[in-house]
């Protein structure tokens, strides 16, 4: 405990003490955190979760949902539970991986474009200024087309679409940070650029870098969905959501539950991620909140 | 104000350019040999090694990049490797079909965005607020295919409101092709109206509070007057630049829509290419898709600097 000026005792709070303070005030935070928690726990207990396996065939064809199988069944008798629940695996995996590899290309590049400037900083810029002269669809479609359509490869795509979103954002910020004066005293003492960019630059970008990531997943799972829905994601017999919901969409007038779920995990999925991305912004910075 | 328009009008040339380049690149890159996607796998060497030098593949790279943008700019687009069609004259047939579709879904999105967002920003966190923005982030939620899907079951199978059968071109019948419109804008633009209702929010939000706003107020003009004609005007400036770039973004849209509903459109006939590996196909796809892209905003950021007279004059003073 510390003493104020008047002498009232506080708890100390550290800043990541302090976000979860905030975080756990809004209801929409906690009702995506506890979305995307119970997503996570889906995914990696997918083999406990499951009645059975995701291409295990049962003989009844296009079942409504039914005390035997709760979401019923599609065209090949395959429980529809268990696919929605192993399909998670894939948007999470997607989800996460291709931002954590935008991240780690586009933090540095940020970075160093930021810091440094002069004409690294003007060239990494504009080739990012043509990256983003394409819609992020558009391009994530044109990569798909150069690479064979699997789920490695989606990450990929969309971790490429995504750098310039992060070099960018990253050199904003190290642009106003740079000008700080702890900064220059670090400089002044002899610190080198090294230590100076990741020890003392590089954290205080990061609280955008984090909101932004949150988004990015959900925008991550949408497009991974819709390429698997196009047939360029994700590939059979891994079950992944979009695909199922082109697969189904065939049947929708002899059983409209079996496209419904699929649709209402991928639904509700980004609505956990979007909610958590919103109060995470109003948390790290509440000046942002209006 | 000519000044600027003409600058910009010749900065596309290099943008439109690289476009080229990246289509060009990209479909080089594509692993495989094109002459045997061409001929099969049963191919007659004779045959194929007339082929490679008909379109120019036994040439060095950046001469058949001239090349190819050459034939691309005389309109000579190749022909499609499956229906034999040339590629031209069918992207210029959905073109319209496709521009038709996002016309209607952008102005359905600032049809709902625009009053949902000055409605909650003139009471922020009222009841009102909290529907809109609730609304708006179920909007943001939910992927423009699944919302497709929802909207055949509700009002195709289950109501039977509305058709979701064969589509029915502007030129067959102009009422039925309406008709058959009204779900695929909506379900493509209500995605975009749930991000532009924040945006108009949000940026209702900041011009409210400042001075001009209050001394508005102040000199007594009615609530009504001081939102709509002085605070949305400047408002909105922000939202153009936005709504020029959810064209990207409804191109990308428009593409999983047009499947959902069988619309032939240049989404459908890209993403079929695609599946069909008929790379000539593909690669006009591309090129329509990102010029529309380039284009769009091109008009949007002439618009702006209409809008704000301040950003002709920062250019110029650079």
């Amino acid at each position: 405990m510390e003493k104020d000026r008047d002498g009232v005792k506080h708890k100390a709070q550290t800043s990541i003490a302090l976000t979860f303070h905030r975080l756990r005030q809004s209801p929409g935070a906690v009702f995506g955190l506890v979305i995307v928690t119970l997503l996570c726990l889906t995914a990696i207990f997918a083999d406990l979760l499951a009645p059975s396996g995701y291409a295990q065939m049962h003989d009844e064809l296009l079942t409504f949902p039914s005390g035997a199988h709760l979401m019923g069944t599609d065209m090949l008798g395959r429980d529809q539970l268990s696919r929605v629940i192993y399909g998670s695996r894939v948007s999470i995996y997607v989800g996460l991986v291709s931002i954590v590899l935008a991240i780690l290309v586009g933090v540095p590049l940020g970075l160093i474009s930021g810091y440094y400037g002069g004409i690294l900083d003007n060239a990494l810029m504009r080739v990012m200024d043509i990256w983003v002269a394409f819609p992020v669809f558009l391009l994530a479609i044109l990569i798909m087309v150069i690479l064979e359509p699997s789920v490695n490869n989606v990450i990929l795509a969309i971790g490429i679409v995504r750098i310039p979103t992060y070099a960018r954002l990253v050199r904003g910020s190290v642009l106003s940070v740079k000008e700080r004066e702890y900064i220059e005293a670090a400089w002044a003492i002899g610190v080198k650029d090294g230590l100076v960019l990741f020890r003392h630059i590089l954290p205080n970008c990061l609280a955008p870098v984090i909101v932004v990531s949150t988004v990015s997943i959900a925008n991550a799972i949408i497009v991974e969905a819709s390429l698997s829905f196009l047939g360029l994601g994700t590939q059979p017999p891994t079950p992944s959501w979009g695909w199922d919901l082109k697969a189904n969409l065939l049947f929708i007038e002899v059983n409209p539950w079996i496209v419904l779920f699929p649709g209402l995990a991928i639904f509700l999925t980004v609505l956990g991620f979007n909610m958590l991305g919103d109060g995470l912004r109003d948390a790290l910075d509440p000046r942002l909140k209006q | 104000m000519k000044e600027y328009v003409a600058t910009r009008l010749l900065l596309l040339i290099p943008t439109l350019l690289g476009i080229t380049l990246v289509v060009f690149f990209a479909m080089h890159a594509i692993p495989g040999d094109p002459i045997i996607s061409i001929l099969g796998e049963d191919y007659d060497k004779n045959f194929a090694a007339q082929l490679r030098v008909e379109y120019g593949l036994d040439r060095p790279v950046i001469v058949q990049y001239g090349l190819w943008l050459l034939r691309l700019v005389q309109g000579n687009w190749g022909k499609s490797i499956n229906s034999h069609r040339p590629v031209l004259s069918d992207v210029l047939y959905r073109i319209p079909i496709t521009a038709e579709l996002i016309f209607f879904a952008l102005l359905l999105a600032l049809l709902i965005a625009v009053p949902a967002g000055v409605i909650a920003s003139t009471r922020p966190y009222a009841i009102r607020d909290y529907s809109s923005m609730t609304i708006a982030m179920i909007g943001i939620s939910i992927p423009e295919f699944f919302f497709g899907i929802l909207l055949i079951l509700c009002f195709g199978l289950l109501l039977g409101w509305l058709p979701t059968g064969r589509f029915v071109s502007l030129a067959d019948s102009v009422p039925q092709n309406l008709v058959h419109l009204i779900l695929p804008a909506v379900a493509l633009g209500f995605h975009r109206a749930a991000i532009l209702t924040r945006l108009v929010r949000s940026s209702m939000l900041e011009v409210i509070r400042q001075d001009y706003v209050m001394t508005a107020r102040s000199k007594g003009l009615a609530e009504r007057l001081v939102v709509l004609k002085h605070a949305l005007k400047n408002a909105l400036i922000p939202t153009v630049t936005v709504v020029g770039l959810q064209i990207g973004f409804l191109i990308g849209g428009a593409i999983v829509v047009e499947k959902v509903f069988s619309i032939p459109g240049l989404g459908s006939y890209g993403i079929d290419a695609i599946l069909a590996r008929d790379y000539p196909q593909v690669q006009g796809f591309i090129v329509v898709a990102a010029s529309v892209f380039v284009l769009a905003n091109l008009l949007v950021d002439i618009l702006y600097a209409f809008l704000d007279p301040r950003i002709r004059y920062e250019k110029k003073g650079t």
